[in-house]
């Protein structure tokens, strides 16, 4: 008995060092930082040390919940990520039964290879090429307004126009991405049932509706389910790179992630920033579980866990 | 061909038609920008063709090459070591946690979960790096937060390891008198190559990509990588037009060029690597969509 045990510790041993580097770095970047969470009911004093800083209880979010900032931030982060969950899925789905079915596979493949290459690049980058559209003076959508005898627009300065600005930026940055999710799913499809249908008579538009679109039912769920979890969370690179940073664009344009961005690097304001961002991250988690729960409901191999 | 099938085709020339012109013009705008003259960029905008070409941006990275032949050391340096280190630890992690005997396997599969499911945000995240470690202007500052490791790399990992690896090669082996380590060296890696080709690709493109970290962390222009320099580009860009007023002609940084050109250089690899290792981006995409 004592000489197997030791033989069971002797073949377990180097498979528990392995995990140790990773862990290691885990309870760096993720453990600490978790608990790190409490420094939104203290009053940070770089002075005294984090940890022997004075708690204050609630009143950072007293702070951050008496603002217009608090209810700006939420609704914006909110609105925009549904409107990346509907307007997104849905051409990503588009994208994905055009480049399956279409006759030319030539072109779709083309099509499909150049789609992806928006998804390769940073913010940074993205940010770069848009403003090379909206840029006042040189931009190429003011230079067309002009070509047309129309004003051109100050972009930067005109914060009703962004909701659709980054909306679009987000769709052609994102959709051939998201896309080949949806087509793995429709590959996966029998050939079957469009054999079937076809010799029935069915239309094309009739296949999609009531083959394709049912049978890829499962993997829009999980899809949209996922998102609906994270909808707390913003993409950071194209709220800040894209808007460049502009003050003038906040009240359309400002999302937790940048708040607390903000709040942190150029207000000094540690107390607001924590307490926005402990929000995020408990009401980020709550949200993150009912979702697992809801994709467990409907299809258990999809779930995390 | 029936109507309807028409119909169909038809709205799939105009839908990706209009997408691959929208995918492909940006690109073509920022080579042909980087090639044009700095004063007809501000006279006429940017255009798909030089107004008139001038190669003012590639003669000031010539004539400030150490600036930016820095960055981009650093960006690959970065990008090489942090790649390799990633999907060294991932493997590591995820080999252990794929073994059903191993005991304690489950508290450690949770714990990894648990670095997905809560994060600790940006400012407990940003105090600990500057506070507790002090990588602030340092390399580490770009390789330690966040990109090292994460969950999304171990669990597909862990997953192809428990479904994927024939348990016979590995009895085989033990009845070799080879000991975990060497099995995991001799047996296991060679065979999961596809796998740690995706998760390393993956890492690679977050790695270049990151400009997070530099923002956060990296203040000296010095130790920037090119996406931060390229972020700087712009931040100066704006500090000259509010600061001179309209750019004149006799602008010494041809700005607008510039900021073309060095976006051009940090975008080329990025696509060289999609064209050589395709199908190991599609994977990628494909299990870190399901799992994020």
């Amino acid at each position: 008995m004592k000489k197997s045990r030791r033989k069971l510790w002797k073949r377990y041993l180097p498979l528990y060092l392995m995990m140790v580097p990773g862990f290691l770095y885990f309870i760096i970047n993720n453990y600490i930082p978790m608990a790190g969470l409490v420094i939104a009911f203290k009053n940070v004093n770089f002075a005294k040390g984090i940890w022997a800083s004075d708690w204050v209880g609630l009143k950072n979010f007293e702070f951050l919940f008496a603002t217009k900032d608090a209810w700006v931030i939420t609704r914006n982060t909110i609105l925009y990520n549904l409107a990346f969950i509907v307007i997104g899925t849905s051409f990503a789905i588009l994208i994905a039964i055009l480049i399956c079915d279409m006759r030319n596979k030539k072109f779709t493949k083309l099509a499909q290879n150049i789609v992806i290459l928006p998804s390769l690049i940073s913010m940074v980058v993205v940010a770069v090429l848009a403003y090379a559209f909206l840029s006042t003076d040189a931009g190429v959508i003011n230079k067309l307004l002009e070509a047309l005898g129309m004003e051109g627009v100050n972009w930067y300065n005109t914060p009703g126009a962004w909701p659709f600005i980054l909306v679009l930026v987000y769709l052609w940055k994102n959709a051939g991405f998201q896309c080949v999710l949806f087509i793995a799913s429709i590959v996966g499809i029998s050939n079957d049932y469009f054999e079937a249908a076809r010799i029935d008579g069915a239309t094309k538009w009739q296949q999609i509706r009531y083959i394709t679109l049912p049978l890829i039912k499962p993997t829009i769920i999980m899809v949209v389910v996922l998102a609906l979890g994270k909808i707390f969370y913003s993409d950071f690179g194209l709220f800040y790179q894209v808007t460049r940073d502009t003050g003038a664009l906040y009240s359309t344009t400002n999302t937790i992630d940048t708040y607390v961005f903000r709040g942190l690097t150029k207000l000094g304001n540690v107390g607001m920033s924590s307490a926005a961002g402990f929000y995020q991250s408990i009401v980020g988690f709550v949200l993150v579980l009912v979702s697992n729960l809801a994709i467990r409901r409907s299809n258990k191999e999809n779930a995390l866990f | 061909m029936k109507k309807e099938s028409r119909g169909f085709e038809i709205l799939g020339y105009l839908v990706l038609g209009i997408l691959v012109v929208a995918c492909i013009v940006p690109f073509v705008l920022l080579i042909s920008a980087s090639l044009t003259d700095e004063v007809s960029i501000t006279a006429k905008g940017y255009s798909m063709l030089p107004s008139k070409v001038g190669l003012e941006a590639y003669q000031y990275i010539s004539s400030h090459f150490s600036t930016f032949s820095r960055a981009a050391a650093t960006s690959i340096c970065v990008t090489v070591v942090g790649t390799i280190a990633h999907t060294a630890l991932a493997a590591l992690m995820a080999y252990p946690l794929s073994k059903k005997d191993l005991p304690g396997r489950r508290i450690f599969s949770f714990m990894v979960l648990i670095t997905i499911l809560l994060n600790g945000g940006l400012v407990p995240t940003y105090l600990v790096y500057t506070q507790i470690l002090n990588i602030k202007n340092t390399f580490w500052a770009l390789l330690l937060p966040t990109l090292l490791l994460n969950g999304y790399s171990v669990i597909p990992m862990r997953n192809f390891y428990s479904g994927s690896v024939p348990e016979g090669m590995l009895e085989a082996a033990r009845i070799d008198g080879a000991n975990e380590w060497q099995i995991f060296v001799r047996v296991v890696l060679p065979v999961s190559k596809p796998m740690l080709t995706t998760v390393a690709l993956m890492a690679g493109m977050a790695y270049w990509n990151d400009w997070n970290n530099g923002l956060y962390y990296i203040t000296d222009a010095d130790k920037m990588g090119l996406q931060n320099v390229l972020n700087s580009i712009i931040k100066n860009a704006q500090f000259l037009s509010a600061n001179v007023g309209s750019v004149s002609s006799n602008t010494v940084i041809p700005v607008e060029s510039l900021r073309m050109a060095v976006t051009l250089v940090a975008v080329i690899p990025m696509i060289i690597a999609y064209i050589c290792l395709q199908k190991y981006f599609i994977a990628g995409m494909t299990s870190g969509a399901v799992k994020e």
